[in-house]
């Protein structure tokens, strides 16, 4: 039963039969399977060739007396597939920077501007990566359409609450960075960065506005629509916020707080329906640690 | 391109032929749980493995540091002596943080029937970011017990595909 919360499923709730009526009124004839299309994962009648791609049914194993072209997956289910490996391939990307640059433990790295715009360059080239295997993703993953619109006045509020959001999120990074650098010792790598190399178009290119825009589009556009019809919207921003941690590997110690970052995002993108009030929160996020982090 | 699941066709009409879609069979039913409870001890086990093999290592950190550190001097590099407390204390939060994560991994394997397509995505997310976590420490590490690592790979794929279709026949009314 729908309370008009777009975010309930109402892909789930069960219609009345009569609303299909009009389109049956012909005797009950044969009945018709959908599978999904081998090449490229649509919605196809069964043992026809798929009108989108073309791609003809696979008839080997009627050939051999098998049970015909095999519903293979779901469509949902391959959609989540296909999100899964895109997340692997920005995995290692993430993994193999890391070994570029050893997460920073070489103070060396920032001895000389020089070095610390290399460093620049290296996370300009990792983003542009990044940001070319997320459109990929975007045109490979179906997205199911929005549930529903936001009301106006839950979008209203969600806006209103936002700088709440950020200081929450701002908050729990810097005192958790804060204290997890004060019980190792260490100084802050991104301090001798930001101060080698000052505040540039190339620094916040790089950290704020890359970042917000891509990451923003993969983790709370494609994943968590994706997994919301088979979690629910908490699951998925739940799970969708792992994710968005995790893949900051090159920063293993971030990693917890990242996720939290990535809860409060998740909450942005369902509260106010739309992608633009997570992109601006992360991007505000980003740049205030950069900024404080220059003082 | 928008693309919903929504574009296959309406159900048919009550008393139509179906087209073969019955509710599962109190032995699909069966599987699907003890496949569930699989994925329980699947989780308990390796949490309970990460916190025993992370805390074995604690009282030996010091000793490791110094081995490593000596090491790179014999290489000629010149580590500073209170790079020696920093390099115990980083030690100390990362076995921290991975027996963090072994409880973490306990306490999924406890609520996993409870929301179990959550917590086998999230499991699965995680273990193998803890692996390239470590992978970028030590690239020899990905090849360290890598049959257990395939086979807890697979058993959490297929934990993943138990929890959705349970979760598909729990709103299907499947099960009771």
């Amino acid at each position: 039963m729908s309370t008009g919360d777009p975010w309930d499923e109402p892909e789930l709730e069960s219609e009345p039969l009569d609303a299909y009526a009009p389109e049956l009124d012909e005797p009950a004839g044969p009945t018709v399977e959908f599978v999904e299309c081998w090449r490229c994962g649509k919605p196809v009648e069964e043992g026809a060739a798929c009108a989108r791609c073309g791609a003809r049914p696979k008839w080997s194993s009627i050939a051999s007396g098998g049970p015909g072209p095999r519903a293979v997956r779901s469509v949902g289910e391959t959609a989540a597939v296909r999100l899964l490996a895109a997340y692997g391939l920005l995995l290692i990307t993430s993994v193999v920077y890391g070994w570029f640059i050893r997460f920073g433990l070489d103070a060396r790295a920032f001895a000389a501007p020089d070095a610390a715009e290399s460093q620049v360059y290296r996370m300009m080239a990792l983003e542009a990566f990044d940001a070319v295997l997320i459109l990929a993703a975007v045109a490979w993953v179906p997205v199911p359409e929005a549930v529903g619109k936001v009301s106006t006045r839950r979008a209203i509020a969600s806006w209103l609450a936002s700088p709440l959001l950020l200081a929450v999120a701002l908050g729990a990074n810097f005192g958790y960075h804060q204290l997890i650098l004060r019980a190792a010792g260490l100084p802050d790598v991104q301090d001798e960065l930001v101060q080698a190399l000052g505040i540039g178009p190339l620094l916040i290119l790089s950290i704020c506005v890359l970042p917000a825009i891509f990451e923003e589009i993969f983790f709370r556009h494609l994943a968590l629509g994706r997994l919301r019809g088979v979690t629910g919207v908490h699951g998925a921003v739940f799970v969708s916020s792992i994710m968005f941690g995790v893949l900051h590997i090159f920063a293993p110690l971030s990693i917890p707080i990242l996720m939290v970052v990535g809860v409060v995002l998740g909450y942005a993108r369902v509260l106010s329906g739309g992608l633009l009030l997570p992109i601006l929160l992360h991007f505000a996020h980003n740049l205030i640690v950069i900024l404080v982090h220059a003082s | 391109m928008s693309y919903d699941d929504d574009n296959l066709p309406p159900p048919p009409r009550a008393g139509a032929p179906t087209s073969g879609r019955k509710p599962l069979g109190k032995l699909a039913q069966s599987a699907r749980g003890a496949e569930l409870k699989k994925a329980r001890g699947i989780l308990l086990a390796m949490g309970i493995l990460t916190i025993a093999l992370n805390a074995i290592q604690f009282p030996g950190i010091g000793s490791q540091v110094d081995k490593l550190i000596q090491n790179e001097q014999q290489k000629g590099v010149v580590i500073a002596p209170e790079a020696r407390d920093t390099l115990i204390a980083i030690a100390r939060i990362f076995l921290g943080g991975f027996i963090t994560l072994g409880v973490i991994f306990v306490l999924f394997g406890l609520i996993v029937q409870k929301f179990p397509v959550p917590i086998t995505i999230a499991a699965m997310v995680i273990y193998l970011g803890a692996n390239a976590v470590l992978a970028v420490f030590n690239f020899e590490s990905i090849f360290a017990g890598i049959p257990l690592k395939i086979i807890t790979v697979v058993a959490l794929v297929q934990a993943i595909q138990s929890a959705v279709a349970y979760q598909k026949g729990l709103r299907e009314g499947s099960y009771s």
